[in-house]
């Protein structure tokens, strides 16, 4: 009796590959809903002292890990910051960061530990 | 014809299947002597062993120890009620008075310890003694002698032979009295420490269940404080010649994988005194499994254990997660309030537990499989496990635990290839159906911690970059990182991954180490799942399997190791498996002989 001709690969080999390729599949998703880079301008509510150390030009770091942008203004207990994001089914993020109105975060600038919230909208800033 | 009627073995099994052949080039080798010669008999190893038994035997301490504690055995069992119960009064009342009276707060701890106590003591009713309540309930016969595995024939029934109820309540009553300075709980959990560890210093493998038993719970310096303590007895007892050491392939690796650890730490700038990263202490767990769980009873015990663990964790943990602690429940302020926040009972941190599911759950899930009476119970246990381990937020655990799962179950069985290529196609297409709103949430939770991984990424780069051969020295990561982090990311407490935090921390060396020792293990699990194996054991081995599998995907976006408890477990499983596998290959070994002796036999 003649032997049937046999590939390399068997069924469980193919079913293996598939859940190998489905689970990196999987890891591509976030790439299909990042938009386009834009630059956005926001403004953080600052809870307790400390304001008086940041100036214009500071970075705003949060503790999570992150820059959530530069400081254009400062003014009576809060900050105008400027950042490029991206934005992720609709929700713009610096550095990763998810940056929308009522936001809360734990941050620094020049060192000195701050809490803070956006308030107001977020806005795209047009470059002319 | 024999030949013909041969099972194809895929193209995995056939990569990974040739450990065999391997380890046989091992024990040609020199290095297989080294354990023969530490199990011989010889001069001065001799001498050191004399004097250590001698030591042991002859110890006032210990035989005295034993003594008080076969005393305690044939106490009455309501005296241990009225103890208990006793000292949960006293510890509310203390906290009353303490609270309205003088308004000194005394911590929460006090009133949650003592209703606890309190309800344990409605256990120890009986007017029997402890030996006699130990045989005849349920609960605490499972717990102590099929658990825990002590010897029932040395626990044998018998009368009262000490009973002073004044003195336990006066014991209990000074115990809640002293709340405000020192946990109620403390004194029983002290008393029950120190049986349990005359427990594991007769017989070490009892220290091996307890810690797949109670590795969530306890503190982390308790479980490596036990995994030390244990492997101490086993040491001790491996010198008296009660236990051997095991030498194989599978070993070597692991072995050397300690000891690249335990010199990279040494060497590291000032990583000795750290804290973090004991990978040494952590991988001893390997060897307490591998060595003394080479007993299918002791192996199914210590499985039994860590599927039990899990699903406490997995039940109790989603409990408090969905209806909040204990004290917001009595509050019944805000059920449900912590679903926006990613589920950590017992562990602290999400991705710690989610690990620790990643590891545990496949227990359940080959404990289902296995059959039984509690096929519904494990089933039950095991979807807990998987709904906590969504709650825990992390998506690339769940990802990972879904694509093991899926390889081992093709493994496990070859119709489950039928089923899992249709539904994975199937579910990746149904993805069009899901409504953006969901995706979007989903893609949101992925995308930010890509962001922040990519960008601790880049910084840990810088420290591969410059140690790339020896690295940095473990448990550095937290000095060195901060040099090279990216602006914003300087923060960060370990790399994001696995294999970079290796890396950077013990070079390209312990990578390949790691990497090897990982690759050894499927090498030897597979190529005993050949074998026509015991259905429990083989179940060991599926569940080791799929845990390794499970920790390698989700250390790809998770530095699983750094936290000590998780890496204690993953090595502890992994011993776990690599020991059901010997048992396997023992046992046809031993068939091989008895039929080659049979043939012979029989043409005579």
């Amino acid at each position: 009796m003649k032997d049937k001709k046999r590939g390399a690969f068997t069924a469980s080999d193919i079913a293996v590959a598939v859940i190998i390729a489905a689970a990196a599949l999987f890891s591509l998703i976030p790439g299909a809903f990042v938009g386009r880079t834009e630059r956005i301008v926001y403004e953080i509510a600052v809870d307790g002292p400390g304001l008086v150390t940041a100036g214009p030009g500071d970075r705003v770091i949060s503790l999570g890990g992150g820059i959530l942008g530069t400081v254009t203004e400062v003014s009576d207990g809060r900050i105008t910051v400027e950042t490029d994001a991206a934005s992720v089914s609709g929700v713009y993020y610096s550095d990763g960061v998810a940056v929308k109105s009522g936001a809360k975060y734990d941050f620094a600038i020049n060192a000195y530990h701050m809490k803070g919230t956006v308030e107001g909208p977020v806005t795209v800033k047009n470059e002319e | 014809m024999a030949e013909s009627k041969e099972k194809r073995r895929s193209f995995f099994s056939r990569v990974f299947g040739n450990y065999g052949a391997a380890d046989a080039a091992l024990g040609k080798s020199g290095a297989a002597s080294l354990c023969e010669k530490l199990n011989a008999k010889n001069g001065v190893l001799s001498r050191v062993r004399d004097f250590i038994c001698r030591v042991f035997t002859e110890s006032k301490i210990k035989n005295g120890v034993h003594a008080f504690l076969y005393k305690l055995l044939y106490i009455r069992t309501r005296d241990v009620g009225i103890f208990l119960i006793s000292a949960g009064i006293y510890a509310a009342l203390e906290y009353v008075v303490m609270r309205f009276a003088f308004q000194r707060d005394i911590g929460m701890g006090v009133v949650y310890s003592a209703a606890v106590l309190t309800l344990l003591s409605l256990f120890f009713f009986s007017g029997r003694s402890l030996a006699d309540t130990l045989n005849k309930s349920r609960i605490l016969s499972f717990a102590v002698f099929d658990l825990i595995g002590a010897d029932k024939s040395k626990i044998t029934p018998g009368p009262v032979r000490i009973g002073n109820s004044s003195i336990a309540l006066l014991l209990g009553m000074t115990t809640g009295l002293l709340a405000f300075i020192l946990d109620p709980a403390a004194v029983p959990i002290a008393i029950v420490s120190v049986i349990l560890l005359t427990v594991i210093l007769y017989q070490p493998e009892s220290g091996a269940v307890f810690i797949a038993a109670v590795l969530p719970f306890a503190p982390e310096r308790m479980t490596l404080a036990l995994c030390g303590f244990t492997f101490a007895s086993y040491m001790l007892k491996t010198v008296r010649r009660k236990r051997i050491l095991r030498f194989s392939l599978v070993d070597v690796s692991v072995m050397v994988l300690g000891a690249a650890t335990l010199l990279g730490r040494i060497a590291s700038p000032g990583g000795a005194s750290s804290d973090g990263s004991l990978y040494a202490v952590c991988i001893s767990a390997y060897f307490i499994c591998r060595n003394l769980l080479c007993k299918k009873e002791w192996l199914n015990r210590a499985f039994s254990a860590a599927a039990l663990s899990c699903a406490v964790v997995s039940s109790f943990g989603l409990f408090f997660h969905l209806f909040g602690s204990p004290a917001r429940l009595f509050g019944s302020k805000s059920l449900f309030a912590d679903l926006a926040q990613p589920m950590r009972m017992f562990f602290g941190s999400a991705s710690s537990l989610a690990s620790y599911l990643l590891i545990a759950s496949p227990f359940l899930l080959y404990l289902t499989l296995s059959g039984g009476r509690k096929r519904i119970a494990y089933f039950t246990a095991y979807a807990f496990s998987l709904v906590s381990l969504v709650f825990t937020h992390e998506v690339f655990a769940v990802t990972a635990a879904l694509a093991a799962n899926f390889i081992v179950l093709i493994m496990y069985n070859k119709k489950a290839a039928a089923i899992a290529v249709p539904s994975v196609t199937a579910a990746v297409a149904a993805a069009i159906l899901i409504p953006p709103s969901v995706f979007g949430t989903v893609a949101d939770a992925v995308y930010s911690k890509s962001v922040y991984d990519q960008s601790v990424w880049s910084g840990v780069w810088g420290v591969i970059r410059n140690e790339w051969f020896a690295g940095a020295g473990v448990g550095s990561f937290r000095y060195v990182y901060p040099v090279y982090a990216k602006e914003g990311f300087g923060d960060a407490a370990n790399a994001g991954s696995m294999y970079l935090q290796i890396t950077a921390e013990g070079g390209l060396i312990l990578l390949l180490l790691f990497l090897l020792a990982a690759v050894i293990f499927i090498s030897y699990c597979v190529s005993n799942l050949s074998v026509n194996a015991d259905k429990d054991l083989r179940c060991v081995i599926y569940a080791s399997l799929t845990a390794v599998f499970s920790i390698m995907f989700f250390g790809l976006t998770d530095s699983i190791l750094t936290d000590n408890r998780i890496c204690t477990f993953l090595f502890f499983l992994i011993g776990l498996g690599a020991a059901a596998a010997e048992i396997v290959s023992e046992r046809a070994e031993y068939e091989k002989i008895t039929m080659t002796y049979a043939e012979a036999f029989n043409e005579r």
